[in-house]
């Protein structure tokens, strides 16, 4: 009818999107598992070329505000080179959203359901998936802003009953750059760009959607400080915990550092609810890939996305379990496949070609300062 | 309108497979301890001890016992675990287990590999104590019956809960700190040790409960000592504090010094803090342990004027040195008799030193063993109880 | 109530008959035309009378009439009248005869066919003359209404106690005395082609948004519906989305609630025959609050407000929570309850899910019993249901004492919303949760949140989102929200309903004593 057609979503609810869609699996699975005690510094970092890498983004989408990435690549490369890329892209999309589905799936089974199927499972999530991308961006924007404020609180209160029970022990981290930068760099590249950071591409098909497209750059590089921030926070909360040996042996690190609170012989054994946390931050990034993947369909084939998001999402919810078949093979994609093949060309490769393309434009548009910022 | 039947359809289909993981409530047993043993014909032999609820409710309470026991033999924890069933009638959860207690025979042999089955399972949580036998099988301990709290591991538990709140007696361990230990080049792992005094024949029937002296207890015995995985001996339980304090996880204790010819005070502590200061000199690793206490005075067997400040200054004196004799003592046994680092002074060289520190790192134990360890305890009395001056002062005044 | 019966079995739909035939022929005529109309119902009352020296025709439904009202109005006049004896021949003369004599009543002169049988319909008692095509109405209807009362549900401890009744000029006027603003209006809309109820459509000019007004005058225009007994048949055909459990118009006895919304910016829709007004755009947030929020202490007023929050969250989630964390997450129960419970399980034939449906139905049973049965045996269902769902249940053997807490304090919850129909929301939505939890355990509860907070999001009511203000965020209304600010500190409208003035005391300042002389703040 009016108003709710036209989709937009508000600078706020791209921060949150933003800020969960990046912590999203990262709180579920460890990050820089290489820098060891240093582990928070690597983010701390990581966050800077975070920062560098989402103001590429915007640079990106600043070529023609309200429109996403698909119709730029269409505007600079032509219609058929970019409907190649677009469905590289979609691809790639989706598979990320079926492994950041796995990743969670992996947790739900090994802490609460052992003996469900884990396909049931990841079928009803991405049925709540379908639902939400069914309703349109606005309401996934929506959605997360309204759990935003319980996830923030549950995750403040794991680390207030965590410090009360006496398990925070600071001297833990020390010492600091005991090996120097050598595990830190190791870290960074290419692991901690491509995931969280890099993974962002996706979001830029959010940016395009928002209301005033001039404050989107500082909203973005406002909520990567946030999440880096954030992420070294609980890096540093789960080796203080935990210590360095086992924050880096538990499959699941700050899941294993939140079975130990124990507070006022009440509060305990609260893990289950610190899953279902975690799951909400999950359920963002799973449907925002999932979003962009259907974008990048309905670029291609000119259809309204949202006709493919029913047997896409089965199929995602298929490749969830298709993807490896232990986790131990899913985590040896994620470290040593992904990031180099993956996440390099795609997140950096590809936008750094676009970004490039268009500043030359920029130039020789003569004092092009009419698109580009 | 025909998407939201095959939604609804999609989820019938969920649905009406679902249930894998439920267990009602009346399908399940409560595991609220283990008992771990050398088998005769295998690895282990694993003893569960089980609630059995209808005793533990007031309503239903007959004369049946509050715990059964359970016992199987294999060759993994993990297998004997889900075995159980050979005995028992319900499934075992084992999510509210609050004691593993390990015979000292397996300790020995460096049988702690069970240890992992503990870590890696979902439900097993870290917060049950881990514990040591020492003259009796483990699975005996599980059997003596106390009439307060009649489930054998919850009374194991607590009194080891309120040991170390109340004065320091046991180390508090969980397994993960035991775990930790193990890896860290700079600590060895240490547990506590229980034994069981009188007859652990008599002290598994009813009876034992009727009895106002008992025929069978289970009393802290102290540390259990390990060389890595390895249990090679034990530390009396008035050292325990002492490491507790090393640890700076002390609570609250009660320490007696003398204060002349068989005459003893008493002080409360009720607030400690621990600082290591670790160095290298000239290849001799060097530790100044300072020891902050604060307490109140409890009893004195002086006829001492205890309104007077200088005595309090030399009461404090007193307890202080007392304090740090005993803890050199502690730290003088592991030294010589054991070198073994147990309180982890090599994790401080880490910290503070930690370039030295990897250079030794592997034979950090015989680097202990050399160590210059300088304890300095300063001990502020606070106050003293209800009364001034103690009644033997106007005593002496009459006589 | 009686009267639309009436109306409903002379079955004349006002929309077929608008033809524009005249009365302008002799008295015989009228007087057949009108029985063609009516048949033969024997409420219609058909009378030969005399004014001035024509013959003339007057024409009532006895139903709708009042007796005395026809004897002051009509007949009494109409005998001074005859003392005149006056010609009326054209049709100016008829009109002054009408001022000169029956200008007490209210009147008008109509001359269409189907305005004649609308205000026969609407109780009005019409004077024919012969061989004049004007016909004289006269307002004579019979006014049976209900005293204002307090109203029976949403009752409050301090505040205003009077309540709505069925007749719709009354409530009007009890929001015209509660606000004397000249902006305040009230547009007459006529719904239902079989009854043809009077709607009234209130706001407040210069305040409610334009576009929001706009919409809502299309759709009433727009509804086609035979008919119209309460604010319930009307609110279903108004709303944005219908598959929802969620009200997506707020309805209320409260004449108090009705003149803040309008104040808020809202408008409201009167309907007569009922004592439930509607209001809208409203947003969640409404049903969790109540007028009394405002009476009572601000501290007061918020805490009870997260008070009806937390039970909201209690009546929908708490039995589904049982469920699941009894039947698959049993670690989460510290040892000593969880002892406690088994062994009151100990023996209960069914599974706990079963058991939560058991109770739940047959909570829902009581109460659907208690509403409907009898006032006189109201007294044996108390104890009835008292035996069944508590002690008799756990001794039986069937349920287990804690299952009886759950669901008491469930249906305690459930009570603790104000507004009737957001209530009924969480009681259907709980079944679900239950069923859900007792399929996938806490993973179920917690996606079944995810798609009850992705519903609620999608939802709008008059283009206002529904989770409105806290998705989308706005820190300016949340004063409002969970918790109340004192009521100097309110200085603005809502903004999601997008007033025309959003300032409503821009002045406002705390009350506090004055220390020098007033400084000029001008907003």
């Amino acid at each position: 009818m009016y108003s709710a057609m036209v989709e937009k979503i508000s600078l706020l609810q791209l921060f949150i999107l933003i800020f969960l869609f990046q912590i999203g699996s990262a709180v579920v699975v460890g990050i820089a598992g290489e820098a060891e005690r240093d582990a928070w510094i690597a983010i701390l970092i990581a966050t800077v070329i975070g920062i560098i890498i989402i103001r590429l983004y915007t640079y990106i989408l600043s070529y023609q505000p309200g429109t996403n990435l698909f119709d730029i690549m269409g505007q600079l490369f032509g219609r058929n080179a970019s409907m190649i890329i677009s469905l590289v892209y979609t691809t790639y999309f989706f598979y990320i959203a079926a492994r950041v589905l796995r990743d969670f799936m992996e947790l739900l089974i090994t802490d609460l359901f052992p003996n469900t199927p884990i396909e049931v499972l990841s079928i009803l999530f991405m049925i709540a998936v379908l639902y939400v991308i069914y309703l349109g961006p606005e309401v996934l924007g929506r959605t997360a802003e309204t759990f935003f404020p319980y996830i923030i609180i549950f995750l403040l209160l794991t680390a207030i009953f965590l410090l009360a029970s006496g398990d925070i022990k600071m001297h833990r981290l020390q010492p600091i750059l005991a090996e120097g930068f050598t595990p830190i760099h190791d870290a960074i590249f290419p692991g901690l760009i491509g995931f969280p950071f890099g993974e962002a591409i996706v979001l830029t098909m959010f940016m395009a959607l928002t209301n005033k497209f001039q404050h989107v750059t500082k909203v973005s590089i406002g909520a990567v400080i946030a999440t880096g921030l954030t992420l070294s926070t609980i890096k540093i909360v789960s080796i203080s915990v935990l210590g360095t040996e086992l924050s880096e042996r538990a499959t699941f690190p700050l899941l294993t550092a939140a079975r130990e609170i124990a507070f006022a012989d009440f509060i305990e054994r609260i893990d289950p609810i610190v899953i279902f946390v975690m799951m909400l931050g999950i359920f963002i990034k799973v449907s925002v890939f999932f979003f962009g993947g259907l974008k990048g369909l309905e670029y291609v084939f000119q259809v309204p996305y949202r006709y493919f998001s029913i047997p896409i999402g089965m199929i995602v919810a298929l490749f969830t379990i298709l993807i490896a078949s232990n986790y131990t093979e899913h985590i040896e994609e994620g470290l040593q496949f992904v990031p180099l093949y993956l996440h390099m060309p795609l997140q950096i490769g590809i936008p750094t070609l676009l970004a490039m393309i268009i500043f030359i434009k920029g130039k020789q548009k003569k004092g092009g300062i009419t698109n580009a910022e | 309108m025909n998407k939201a039947i095959l939604l609804f359809l999609c989820l019938v289909l969920v649905s009406t497979a679902g249930c894998w993981d439920q267990a009602e409530l009346d399908d399940i047993t409560v595991v609220s301890g283990l008992a771990i043993d050398k088998g005769k014909e295998h690895k282990y032999q694993l003893t569960t001890e089980v609630f059995n609820v209808t005793a533990l409710d007031p309503e239903t309470r007959g004369t049946e016992t509050a715990s059964i026991l359970f016992s199987l033999e294999g060759n993994t924890i993990a297998e004997l675990a889900k075995k159980m069933n050979v005995i028992a009638t319900r499934k075992l959860i084992y999510s509210h287990m609050r004691v593993v207690v390990m015979s000292k025979e397996i300790a020995q042999e460096g049988l702690l590999e069970a240890l992992d089955f503990f870590e890696a399972d979902r439900e097993i949580r870290n917060d049950f104590s881990f514990i040591v036998v020492e003259n009796v099988p483990a699975k005996d301990v599980l059997k003596i019956n106390y009439p307060i709290q009649q489930v054998s591991s919850l009374k194991i538990h607590e009194q080891l809960d309120t040991m170390v709140k109340e004065w320091g007696g046991d180390p508090d361990i969980r397994m993960k700190d035991f775990i930790a230990a193990l890896l860290s080049p700079g600590r060895e792992p240490i547990a506590a040790e229980v034994k069981v005094i009188g007859s652990p024949e008599k002290g598994k029937t009813r009876s034992n409960m009727e009895k106002v002296e008992m025929d069978a207890l289970v009393i802290l015995d102290g540390l259990a000592i390990f060389n890595g995985m390895k249990h090679v001996g034990e530390l009396p339980i008035k050292h325990v504090r002492n490491f507790l304090l090393l640890q700076d996880k002390l609570r609250r204790t009660s320490i007696t010094a003398m204060c002349s010819e068989d005459k003893w005070m008493a002080a409360r502590i009720t607030n400690s803090k621990t600082r290591v200061r670790a160095r290298y000199d000239n290849d001799v690793p060097k530790f100044n342990v300072a020891i902050d206490l604060e307490g109140r005075l409890e009893t004195i067997q002086c006829p001492m004027e205890i309104v007077d400040l200088q005595a309090y200054l030399d009461m404090e004196k007193q307890f202080s040195e007392a304090f740090e004799k005993e803890i050199e003592e502690t730290i003088r046994i592991l030294q010589e008799d054991f070198q073994l680092d147990i309180f982890g002074f090599g994790e401080h060289m880490e910290r503070q030193n930690y370039q030295h520190f990897k250079e030794v790192k592997d034979e950090w134990n015989e680097e202990f063993a050399k160590a210059d360890i300088d304890v300095n305890v300063t001990l502020k009395l606070r106050r003293t109880g209800l009364i001034n001056d103690p009644f033997l002062v106007e005593m002496e005044e009459e006589e | 109530m009686l009267n639309k019966w009436m109306k409903k079995t002379v079955s004349v739909s006002k929309k077929n008959n608008e033809n524009s035939a005249t009365f302008n022929s002799c008295i015989e005529k009228t007087k057949q035309k009108l029985q063609d109309n009516f048949g033969d119902t024997s409420d219609l009352f058909i009378e030969e009378i005399q004014i001035g020296k024509q013959n003339g025709l007057l024409c009532c439904l006895t139903s709708m009439t009042d007796r005395q009202k026809i004897n002051g109005a009509i007949l009494t006049p109409l005998t001074d009248a005859n003392l005149h004896n006056e010609q009326i021949l054209d049709e100016s003369t008829w009109e002054e005869y009408c001022k000169e004599f029956f200008s007490a009543a209210k009147h008008e002169l109509i001359q269409y066919e189907h305005e004649v049988i609308d205000d026969i319909l609407n109780g009005n008692a019409l004077i024919f003359v012969d061989k004049l095509a004007k016909v004289l109405s006269i307002e004579v209807q019979k006014i049976e209404k209900r005293a204002i009362e307090e109203p029976s549900t949403q009752t409050i401890v301090r505040g205003p106690k009077e309540g709505f009744v069925e007749d719709v000029e009354t409530n009007v006027s009890l929001i015209r005395k509660k606000i004397k603003n000249r902006h305040l209006r009230f547009e007459s809309h006529t719904i239902g082609s079989e009854t043809a109820t009077k709607v009234y459509l209130a706001y407040v000019d210069g305040v409610t948004n334009q576009e929001i007004l706009t919409e809502i005058r299309h759709r009433l225009d727009k509804l086609d519906i035979h008919a119209l007994f309460d604010s319930g048949n009307l609110e279903e055909l108004l709303e944005d989305k219908t598959f929802t459990p969620f009200p997506m118009l707020y309805n209320t006895e409260r004449p108090d609630i009705i003149a803040a919304h309008l104040l808020a910016g809202k408008f409201a829709l009167f309907i007569d025959g009922t004592p439930f007004v509607l209001s809208a755009p409203t947003t969640f947030s409404d049903f969790v609050s109540m007028s009394e929020d405002y009476y009572l202490p601000f501290l007061m007023g918020s805490f009870i407000r997260l008070i009806r929050y937390f039970a909201f969250l209690i009546a929908l989630l708490l039995p589904s929570l049982y469920v699941a964390v009894i039947t698959y997450h049993h670690e989460m129960i510290p040892t000593p309850l969880l002892i406690s419970i088994i062994s009151q399980r100990e023996g209960i034939p069914f599974p706990a899910v079963i058991e939560a449906l058991i109770m739940e139905i047959t909570f829902e049973i009581l109460r659907e019993a208690g509403i409907r049965m009898p006032r006189a045996v109201g007294g044996t269902i108390s104890i009835v249901g008292g035996l069944v769902i508590g002690q008799a249940a756990v001794e039986a053997g069937i349920v287990s004492n804690i299952m009886v807490i759950v669901v008491a304090l469930t249906a305690i919850s459930s009570f603790v919303a104000p507004i009737y129909t957001f209530a009924i929301a969480t009681r259907l939505l709980r079944f679900a949760f239950v069923i859900s939890a007792a399929i996938f355990g806490l993973y179920g509860v917690f996606l079944g949140m995810i798609f009850l907070v992705a519903h609620l999001a999608s939802l709008r009511s008059f283009s206002v989102p529904y989770l409105a203000p806290i998705a989308p965020f706005s820190l300016q209304d949340h004063g409002d929200i969970f918790i109340r600010l004192p009521s100097w500190a309110m200085k603005k409208r809502p903004s999601f309903l997008r007033t025309e003035n959003p300032n409503k005391q821009p002045n406002s300042k705390s009350p506090s004593p004055p220390k020098k002389e007033e400084g000029g703040t001008d907003s």
